[in-house]
């Protein structure tokens, strides 16, 4: 059997754990830029207040119902969400991290489910703060069906629930039942345009997904989509991942707070980019071959331009002197006077791990591979431990930017995001760690 | 214009413009071959504005003239006329028509004016070379599976060919791989080298195939022309610095394994066979006559294979890419071939007694 775990309100919850001001009152978190709303509290839900919603559109509705607002605090959901994996973790041996606030696990052998569901739920609960649901059934798919029932029991109103927050599908009358009430547009991997595909096919909800004809959707769909047929009937077509597959591409980018138009202020704001993409192609100990380096003006500006320009390496490689050298020319190569700038990004792909490189004939005399290994080894080590940006490129004036600096209030670049409301940094900064007045 | 040639001759010619003319162009005329009758014979041509190719051929001309036909289109057509068919080619001027008449069957084409039709300049190429086929095909054929594909180093994109005051050699490589090959008779001539882009080359390798008499080749720094019999090829030449390739063949590679290539490539087709498709990496572990060669799949398989071999050496453990270890044994072909290999990070020679005058350097892979 296998279970999914999602945290309730991911984004919300962590925000109340340490502003119990927020407990009880509708909240909702901002996406990047203050743009959308990507995370609800129930009292927020309740007011009708739709995830994904431009927050501009709903003005009105969050100043009448004094809804908080938050700017997204990654820093501190990233790290409450790695407390989560690792007590999951500390407790099973086939967790699969499928997302910030979702985790696949098997429970193969473990003979009363429900009951180590229960006692991992209060775990988290109780060591992390965070209110989780968890889903149990035969596959993945099932698995993401019976933790939405958990969520949303209102739909599922003749169902009986034992629990909670947790819930295992046993009988197939249950089953059965909530899949006929069940959106086929709510079944993991069917989104909204094969929904509309499956709706004019009159397949409406996940019953008749699970009944219909395999092959056809085969042939009109692909072998993905059959997957979910066959694992809606309860045949295990996607197993626990629990080793990350290889990456195709990595990718940072940000909008920026403010429109800009210098050539300094766009480049101060990639070689940023270009340092976390590195460090993060890193961390999977991937080396890069193709790096891409794109600018562009918003859609909606007067005069719009957008840009990319690629550059393949014969030799794979992790150095970040390298990679900011490409990525600056690169971006050289794009940039045009006269434009008001939205994005600037970089993307690292083509990867190769440490034993599949293929050394470059050219240059070999002058490439020193363990001198390179080792030296942002160090780097990402003195990172680690001193906090992100210690040790950084020297063409790197963003002194302000790093995270981890240890003074708060500097004045931030004039790229970065628009962060308005966005809560202190408890659990990643020293500055802003809650003080206890007695 | 009107003239009248066999179907036979007329495909064969046609076959040799379909990879010339591109299949998607923004100059509609690109799509066009140009068939030129005068007295005694058809001229046909293609170009993509880098290379032009050129073909005379023998055909009753009844009335002189120029037009140009959709390529694609035309050889479609003559391709499905029956074997024994007379073709019957003339215009329309008025109503800017092409006729193509065999049997009962009558295609009429519209037609671009055959003035819009581009040429390309071939004045000034200094300086001439004449070679025989089997040495030219040698020099090509040796070399054009080292060619780079990437589009940001156009300079690895073609084949290099050059003197030493001595002879003309060819020299190809993507970075990780090289491959050299030189005339075995004396060229004394002297010139600087020119690197001859991807396209002409795999043009003027098939030509090859069905052609053995001495080839003329002549050249300036920016343009090249050759001429095989009937058939001329004019190209632009790449405009850039080839690297200094010399500088990376290894001196002193004294670690030797002699094998013997047909079995040897089998060996490394088997075992590649569990290799991640991107990678194909195979190690070697040479020791004491015998070669293990081994792979891993991403999914922990692993598959080896032991090969005696003529050693040389204290000990080798070196990983490769399989695809460039069988590309340059498909070359060789039979025989023994000789691996050079060193203790540092050179990278590794593959000689072969059959190719005297070839030299492959592959480098290996991240140990």
């Amino acid at each position: 059997m296998i279970a999914l775990l999602d945290c309730n309100n991911f984004y919300v919850s962590c925000e109340r754990l340490f502003n119990p001001k927020l407990i009880n009152r509708p909240v909702v978190v901002l996406s990047n830029n203050d743009g959308c709303i990507i995370s609800r509290s129930n009292e927020a839900k309740r007011m009708g207040i739709k995830m994904g919603e431009p927050v501009f559109k709903v003005k009105h509705i969050l100043r009448k119902g004094k809804v908080i607002v938050l700017s997204s605090n990654y820093s501190i959901y990233g790290d409450i969400s790695n407390r989560i994996m690792n007590i999951l973790k500390d407790s099973l041996s086939d967790v699969e991290i499928y997302s910030i606030d979702e985790a696949f696990f098997s429970l193969r052998g473990v003979n009363d489910r429900q009951k180590k569901c229960i006692y991992l739920a209060d775990k988290i609960l109780k060591w992390t703060g965070i209110p989780v649901s968890i889903g149990i059934a035969k596959t993945k798919t099932l698995a993401k069906i019976a933790n939405r029932v958990v969520k949303k029991k209102k739909e599922y109103s003749r169902l009986k629930f034992n629990y909670k927050n947790v819930l295992e599908v046993k009988k197939d009358n249950d089953l059965e039942y909530i899949l006929n009430n069940t959106n086929v547009q709510d079944v993991w991997g069917v989104g909204k345009k094969l929904s509309i595909f499956l709706n004019q096919n009159n397949i409406k909800n996940a019953q008749e997904l699970k009944q219909c004809d395999e092959n056809f959707i085969r042939e009109k769909k692909g072998v993905v989509l059959q997957r979910t047929v066959l694992e809606l009937r309860g045949v295990k077509c996607n197993y626990i991942e629990t080793s990350l597959p290889i990456k195709k591409s990595i990718c940072v980018s940000r909008s920026f707070g403010r429109k800009l138009y210098y050539y300094r202020d766009i480049r101060s704001a990639l070689i940023v980019f270009v340092q976390k993409a590195t460090s993060k192609m890193r961390k999977y100990n991937l080396f890069c071959r193709v790096i891409t380096v794109f600018l562009k003006t918003s859609k909606y500006e007067k005069e719009v331009y957008s840009n990319s320009k690629t550059y393949t390496l014969i030799e794979p490689t992790i150095d970040i002197r390298l990679i900011w050298k490409i990525a600056d020319d690169l971006l050289r190569n794009i940039f045009k006077d006269s434009f008001l700038y939205s994005k600037v990004g970089i993307i690292l792909s083509d990867f190769y791990d440490k034993k599949n490189i293929q050394k470059s004939l050219i240059d070999y005399k002058s490439i020193s591979e363990t001198k390179e290994i080792k030296l942002m080894k160090t780097i990402d080590n003195i990172n680690d431990r001193f906090g992100y940006g210690k040790i950084r490129l020297s063409s790197d004036n963003n002194q302000n930017f790093f995270s981890n600096s240890i003074v708060r209030n500097r004045k931030s670049p004039s790229w970065q995001m628009k962060t308005k409301y966005c809560s202190p940094c408890y659990t990643t900064r020293w500055c802003d760690i809650p003080k206890v007045k007695v | 214009m009107e003239f009248v040639i066999k179907k036979k001759n007329l495909l064969e010619c046609l076959s040799h413009f379909q990879s010339v003319v591109e299949k998607r162009n923004t100059i509609p005329i690109l799509s066009n071959v140009k068939v030129s009758a005068l007295q005694g014979g058809l001229t046909i041509t293609a170009t993509d504005l880098a290379m032009e190719l050129t073909e005379n051929l023998v055909a009753n001309v009844i009335q002189a003239g120029g037009i140009t036909i959709p390529s694609q289109l035309f050889f479609d057509i003559i391709r499905k006329a029956p074997d024994q068919s007379e073709i019957i080619l003339k215009n329309d001027e008025k109503n800017n028509t092409v006729y193509v008449l065999f049997g009962d069957s009558k295609f009429s084409i519209p037609m671009l004016p055959v003035d819009d039709f581009p040429v390309m300049d071939e004045d000034k190429l200094e300086i001439e070379i004449k070679v025989k086929s089997k040495n030219f095909k040698n020099l090509v054929n040796n070399c054009k599976f080292c060619m780079g594909l990437d589009e940001s180093r156009q300079y690895l994109n073609g084949i290099y060919l050059h003197s030493n005051g001595e002879t003309v050699s060819t020299v190809a490589t993507d970075g990780h791989r090289l491959s050299k090959c030189s005339l075995p008779e004396p060229i004394k001539q002297s010139f600087d080298g020119i690197i001859i882009p991807k396209k002409t080359v795999l043009e003027i390798s098939k030509i090859l195939e069905e052609y053995d008499e001495d080839i003329n080749l002549s050249f300036s720094k920016t343009r090249m022309r050759i001429l095989l019999g009937n058939i001329k090829i004019v190209s632009k030449l790449v405009n850039a610095s080839f690297p200094d390739y010399e500088s990376v063949i290894p001196k002193d590679n004294d670690q030797t394994m002699v094998v013997d290539c047909k079995s040897f490539s089998e060996t490394i087709d088997r075992v590649s066979t569990i290799s991640d498709e991107k990678f194909r990496t195979v190690k070697f572990e040479i020791s004491k006559n015998v070669c293990v060669v081994s792979s891993f799949g991403n999914d922990k398989s692993l598959g080896t294979e032991s090969v005696d071999v003529d050693f040389s050496g204290s000990q080798v453990s070196i990983n490769f890419n399989a695809r460039y270890i069988l590309d340059v044994l498909n070359i060789i072909k039979n025989g023994k071939v000789k691996f050079s290999f060193s203790n540092k990070t050179a990278p590794t020679i593959l000689e072969c007694d059959n190719l005297k005058n070839t030299l492959f350097l592959i480098m290996q892979m991240r140990a």
